[in-house]
C-alpha cells in the first residue's frame, strides 16, 4: 500500500466494501515478473464471474500487456492471461442494470482477448481502465496516477459524494466542535458555572424540608419544645428555601441568557465561516453538492449545532451531574432506601433508550410515506397547469389522499407508541416509590427490623421530594445518544464543507493586469473534470485582443468547458492558458475576472430590484451608467412600461420576466462591466424571433471593443464573427472565416452549415 | 509470456449459466422477462428478416440480408415489460432494428437476445438482511445475496421502490440495485430489520 493514500480513504474503503483494498502483492509481484519487471500501472476488479455470481478478477494495465487474473473457486492458485496491448482492436461495452460487460477486442474474427463483467461499483475503475486503452488506440496517451490510490479512490468515490463524513470517530467531531467555544472562554465558565449552581441548589431545598420536619415541626407536635424556642431556626430554613429559590433563578437566568447567546455566536460564526468559505470554493465542488443541501448546512445544520451547543451540552452533562448528586445525597441520607432509589435508574434509563430505538424504526417508516406525500406535493403543484389541462384533478386528489391517509396512520402508530410508554415509564417511577413506602413504612412506624433502623419523618419526605426531580434527568440521559447522533451528523456536514480545499487557487504572488487588453492563447490545452475523461484534448489557438470568436459545434464536444477555462473557474489539466501572455494561473483570479464578462444561455438573476440586477457587477455605477447599459442591451423600454420601472423586484418572490427580459438584463449587466474580454454562451437560444433580434442587435453593441468568444448552435447568429473556431470531440477540429470553413469539402463546419439551412429552407 | 483460452472458457460458462438462469428467470418471470407476445408476432417474425448473433468476438451483431453490424441492446421498458421493445443500436446510436416482441424473431436470434437480457436485466438479489445502520448521510446495508454477501450504502432519503415483479428494489450510491423479496419470503430477522421500509 502507498503512502499516498489517505487512512480516512482506506478505513472508508474497507468498511465500506467487502473487496480486497489493493491487488494482491503475490499477483502483483507475479505479473511483475511475468513482464520482465515492468511495474503495475493501472488496476481495476471485475467483481462479477460468468454467472453473474461474485468474483475476483484482476485487470491489470503494464506499459505494454495486460494481464487478467482470475481467482478459482477451488483453485487458490489464480489463473492469469496475459495479451499485449498491441493485439487490442477496440473495446465494447453492454450495459445492464446492475452488471457491465467489458470486452476487450482482439481481431475481428477472433474471440475477445477479455471479457470482464462487474457491478456498477466497479465501474469507475473499469472505466478509467477502458479509457486509457481507449485514448491509446487513438494515439494519445493519459497521465496515469499511482495505481492503488485510483483505484480506492474510484471505488469510495461514490460514497464520499453520497456522505458528508470528516472523521471516523463521533468524539473527535465533538470535541472540534468544542473548540468553537474557545473566543467565548468567559462565557462558557460562566454559562455552566451557573447551570453547576442550578443542579446544586435543587438538591438544597428537598434537604431543608428534611430538616424542618425533622427538628422544627415534629419536635413541636411531639410537645418536645415550645414553638417559640424553634420559630426563628423555621423561619431561617424557611429564608434559606427562599434564597435558594431566588439564586436558582438568577443562576437560571445567567445559564439561559449565557449558553442561549453563546450558541448563536458560535453557529454565527460557524455560519460565516462556511459561507466564505462557499465562496473560496471551485466550481467542481458545486457540480459534485446539491444545491439543497449546501443551503441545509449554512441553515439548519448550523441551527441544530446551535441547539446542541447551547442546550444539549449543558443539559446532558447536568442531567449526568444531577444524577449522581441525587444518588449522594440519597445514600448519604439513608444508604437503605438510597439503594431502593437509585438502583431502578439504570434500567429506567435502558428502558428510553430502547424506546428510542424503536421510536426511530417508527419515524423511519412514517418520513419514507410522508416523503411519498410531498413527492406528489413537488410534483403536482409546479405542474399544475399540465394536470388541469389533461383534466386529471381527480386522478391526483384520489393519489393524494391515499397517501395522506397512510401517512397519518403511520404517525397514529407513534403516537401510539409514545402514548404507551410514557403512562408506564411514569408509572415505573411511581412503583420505585411505592417500593420506597414499602422499604420506609415499618421504619417510620418506629420498628426496627431487618429493612433498617427507625427512619425520621423528614428525611423521609426529603426523599419524596428528590423522587420527583427524577425523571428529567433520566429522560434527557435516555435520549443522550439521538442528541448526539445529531449534533455529529450535522458537525460533519459543516466540517466536510470546511475541509474541501478549493481547486483553483491563487499564487502567493498573483499578477494584476491593469487592464486586461485581451489577447487570449490557449497552448496545447487539455482538461478533465473527473481526472479520468478528458473533455478537451490538445486544444491550441492564438487569439488578437478585440476579435470576436465563434465557437461551434455538437453538443458537448468541450465549448463550454472551453468557456470555464477561459474564466478561470477550473484550471487546465495540462498546457496552459495565457492572457496578454501571461498564464492565467499566475494571475490574480478576483482582478482578473473583474474584467471578464459572461452572458450565459440561462442568465441568472438575483432576487431584487432592476437596479440592483444590472448593477450587480458595478455597485457604485449612477443610475445614468444603469440606463445607458439598458438602453444599449434593448432593455430600456420594456424596463419602463414596469409600473415599478428599475425599481421592480424581481426573482422568485418578484415580478416574472420572460427570458428574452432576462436575457436583455443579463447583457446590460455585462455592458455595465464593461469587460476587456466577454463570453457569450448560446445566448439567443430559447428565444422568438423578435426577441432574438433585439438580443442580436444589443450583443452587436456588447461586443464592440473587446474580445468575445460567443458560443452558439444557429450559426446565423455569428455573422460577425471575425473567426470561427469549430470544437469537436474535445479538439479544434476548424478555424477560419465563415468562407474558409465553407470552403472545406468535408468540414464539420459546412456540415453543420448545411443542416442548419436545409432546416431553415424548410421552415 | 502465456496466453490461454481463459475468455472463451468463460464465454461457454456464460452461457451455461445463461440456460440456468434462463430456466430461474422463466419462473420469476422477471431477470429475462420472457414475455414473448402473442402467438400472432410468430408470423411476423418470418417478414422482418432481422437476424440477431452473438459472433465469435462476442459483440451482438444485428441486420438484415446479411448487412449485420454490430449493437447494443438497450430495453425500452426495463421495468414494465422488459423483454419487450428492444432497441438495437449500432456505434452511432442510429437504432438499427426495434424489437418488439422477442417472438417476433427466428429461434437462434431469439435465443441470442435471450441471453442479453438476461444479463441486462441482472440485479442482485437479498435473501437475508444482516444488518441496516445509519451513518453519517447514508445508511449502512450488510445483506447475504444470491450471489454472496455484499455491504453497500444507501443515501438516507432513497427509499425503496416496488419491483414490478414484486418485492422491492433499492438502489445504492454506486447505481447498483438490490431486490428485496416479499417480506413473507424473507427470515423472521430479516424481516424485523426490513419492516421500516416496507409497506
Amino acid at each position: 500500500m502507498t503512502a499516498a493514500i489517505r487512512t480516512s480513504d482506506l478505513d472508508l474503503f474497507e468498511t465500506s466494501t467487502d473487496q480486497p483494498s489493493q491487488l494482491p502483492a503475490f499477483l502483483r509481484q507475479r505479473i511483475e515478473r511475468d513482464w520482465g519487471g515492468s511495474p503495475v500501472q493501472m488496476y481495476a476488479l471485475a467483481d462479477l464471474d460468468g454467472e453473474l455470481a461474485f468474483a475476483e478478477t484482476w485487470l491489470v494495465l503494464g506499459a505494454r500487456h495486460v494481464a487478467v487474473a482470475r481467482q478459482g473457486e477451488t483453485d487458490p492458485e489464480p489463473v492469469i492471461s496475459y495479451f499485449e496491448r498491441s493485439e487490442i482492436s477496440g473495446l465494447s461495452t453492454e450495459d445492464g442494470l446492475s452488471c457491465r460487460t467489458l470486452r476487450i477486442l482482439g481481431g475481428s474474427d477472433a474471440p475477445p482477448l477479455a471479457v470482464l463483467r462487474f457491478t456498477l461499483r466497479q465501474r469507475r475503475s473499469v472505466e478509467a481502465f477502458a479509457f486509457v486503452l481507449e485514448q491509446a488506440l487513438e494515439g494519445r496517451t493519459v497521465s496515469l496516477a499511482d495505481a492503488d490510490e485510483s483505484y480506492i479512490q474510484n471505488v469510495i468515490r461514490p460514497i464520499r459524494d453520497a456522505q458528508a463524513l470528516v472523521v471516523r470517530h463521533r468524539l473527535a467531531v465533538v470535541w472540534r466542535l468544542l473548540s468553537y467555544l474557545t473566543p467565548y472562554r468567559k462565557d462558557v465558565i460562566l454559562g455552566m458555572g451557573s447551570a453547576g449552581a442550578i443542579t446544586v441548589l435543587a438538591l438544597v431545598p428537598p434537604f431543608l424540608t428534611g430538616y424542618l420536619v425533622d427538628r422544627v415541626i415534629g419536635p413541636v407536635h411531639a410537645g418536645e419544645v415550645e414553638a417559640s424556642q424553634v420559630a426563628e431556626i423555621a423561619w431561617f430554613a424557611v429564608a434559606g428555601i427562599a434564597l435558594t429559590y431566588v439564586l436558582r433563578q438568577i443562576a437560571v437566568w445567567i445559564r439561559l441568557r449565557r449558553m442561549a447567546m453563546l450558541g448563536e455566536f458560535v453557529a454565527r460564526d460557524l455560519r460565516t465561516h462556511l459561507y466564505d468559505h462557499l465562496h473560496k470554493l471551485s466550481l467542481s465542488f458545486y457540480s459534485r453538492k446539491k444545491t439543497g443541501s449546501l443551503i441545509t448546512r449554512v441553515s439548519s445544520d448550523t441551527d441544530r449545532l446551535w441547539e446542541f451547543l447551547a442546550f444539549g451540552v449543558v443539559e446532558v452533562s447536568l442531567s449526568l451531574v444531577m444524577l449522581v448528586g441525587l444518588a449522594s445525597v440519597l445514600l448519604y441520607l439513608d444508604w437503605r432506601l438510597g439503594l431502593v432509589m437509585t438502583l431502578p435508574v439504570p434500567f429506567l434509563c435502558w428502558a428510553i433508550h430502547l424506546h428510542g430505538q424503536h421510536m426511530q424504526k417508527l419515524f423511519l417508516r412514517a418520513w419514507r410515506k410522508w416523503s411519498r406525500v410531498t413527492d406528489i406535493l413537488s410534483d403536482t403543484i409546479p405542474g399544475m397547469r399540465v394536470v388541469k389541462a389533461f383534466h386529471q384533478e381527480e386522478r391526483e386528489k384520489q393519489r393524494f389522499g391515499f397517501r395522506n391517509y397512510d401517512v397519518a396512520s403511520e404517525f397514529n402508530r407513534i403516537h401510539a407508541s409514545w402514548t404507551t410508554f410514557w403512562p408506564f415509564l411514569i408509572f415505573g417511577v411511581q412503583l420505585t416509590i411505592i417500593l420506597v413506602w414499602c422499604f420506609a413504612l415499618p421504619r417510620l412506624l418506629g420498628e426496627a427490623s431487618a429493612l433498617g433502623p427507625p427512619l425520621s419523618m423528614g428525611v423521609f419526605v426529603s426523599f419524596l421530594l428528590y423522587m420527583t426531580m427524577l425523571v428529567q434527568p433520566i429522560e434527557i440521559i435516555g435520549q443522550m445518544a439521538r442528541i448526539m447522533n445529531r449534533a455529529t451528523s450535522s458537525a460533519h456536514r459543516v466540517f466536510e464543507v470546511l475541509d474541501t480545499e478549493p481547486e483553483v487557487v491563487d499564487t502567493a504572488d498573483p499578477v494584476k493586469l491593469s487592464p486586461v487588453q485581451g489577447e487570449v492563447k490557449f497552448e496545447d490545452v487539455s482538461f478533465s473534470y473527473d481526472g479520468v475523461r478528458q473533455v478537451l484534448k490538445g486544444v491550441s489557438f492564438d487569439v488578437e485582443a478585440g476579435e470576436l470568436i465563434g465557437l461551434v459545434g455538437p453538443s458537448g464536444g468541450g465549448k463550454t468547458t472551453l468557456a470555464n477555462l477561459l474564466a478561470r473557474f477550473y484550471d487546465v489539466s495540462a498546457g496552459s492558458v495565457r492572457i496578454d501572455g501571461t498564464d492565467i494561473r499566475e494571475l490574480d483570479s478576483g482582478d482578473y475576472r473583474l474584467q471578464v464578462g459572461m452572458v450565459l444561455q440561462d442568465p441568472y438573476l438575483f432576487h431584487g430590484s432592476i437596479v440592483e440586477n444590472v448593477s450587480y457587477g458595478m455597485p457604485g455605477a449612477g443610475l445614468d451608467d444603469v440606463v445607458e447599459a439598458a438602453q444599449m442591451a434593448n432593455a430600456h423600454d420594456f424596463i419602463c412600461d414596469l409600473p415599478h420601472g428599475y425599481d421592480t423586484i424581481i426573482g422568485e418572490r418578484g415580478h416574472t420576466l420572460s427570458g428574452g427580459e432576462r436575457q436583455r438584463i443579463s447583457i446590460a449587466r455585462a455592458i455595465l462591466k464593461d469587460p476587456r474580454i466577454l463570453i457569450l454562451d448560446e445566448a439567443t437560444s430559447s428565444v422568438d424571433t423578435e426577441t432574438e433580434r433585439k438580443i442580436q442587435q444589443a450583443m452587436d453593441r456588447l461586443v464592440t471593443g473587446r474580445t468575445v468568444f460567443a458560443i452558439a448552435h444557429r450559426l446565423s447568429t455569428l455573422h460577425k464573427a471575425d473567426r470561427l473556431f469549430v470544437i469537436e470531440n474535445g479538439k479544434l477540429a476548424e478555424a477560419g472565416t465563415h468562407a474558409q470553413l465553407l470552403a472545406l469539402p468535408d468540414g464539420v463546419y459546412r456540415r453543420l452549415y448545411e443542416l442548419q439551412k436545409e432546416v431553415h429552407d424548410a421552415a | 509470456m502465456q496466453h490461454d483460452n481463459h475468455e472463451r472458457a468463460d464465454e461457454r460458462s456464460h452461457k451455461r449459466s445463461h440456460k440456468r438462469a434462463d430456466e430461474r428467470a422463466q419462473k420469476s418471470g422477471y431477470e429475462s422477462g420472457y414475455d414473448t407476445g402473442d402467438k400472432r408476432s410468430d408470423e411476423r417474425a418470418d417478414k422482418s428478416g432481422l437476424r440477431v448473433e452473438r459472433r465469435v468476438d462476442g459483440r451482438l451483431w444485428a441486420g438484415r440480408d446479411g448487412n449485420a453490424v454490430p449493437v447494443r441492446m438497450v430495453r425500452c421498458f426495463p421495468w414494465s415489460s422488459p423483454a419487450r421493445m428492444l432497441s438495437l443500436r449500432d456505434s452511432d446510436d442510429t437504432e438499427v432494428a426495434l424489437v418488439a416482441n422477442l417472438s417476433d424473431l427466428e429461434d437462434g436470434s431469439r435465443e441470442v437476445l435471450g441471453e442479453a437480457l438476461l444479463e441486462a436485466g441482472f440485479v442482485l438479489d437479498v435473501v437475508e438482511v444482516l444488518e441496516i445502520e445509519e451513518d453519517v448521510e447514508i445508511r449502512r446495508w450488510q445483506v447475504r445475496t444470491r450471489q454472496g454477501d455484499r455491504s453497500f450504502q444507501t443515501a438516507l432519503d432513497a427509499w425503496p421502490r416496488d419491483a414490478p415483479t414484486g418485492g422491492l428494489l433499492i438502489e445504492d450510491v454506486a447505481g447498483d440495485l438490490f431486490r428485496i423479496p416479499p417480506l413473507d419470503e424473507l427470515d423472521p430477522q430479516s424481516q424485523k430489520k426490513v419492516w421500516a421500509f416496507i409497506d
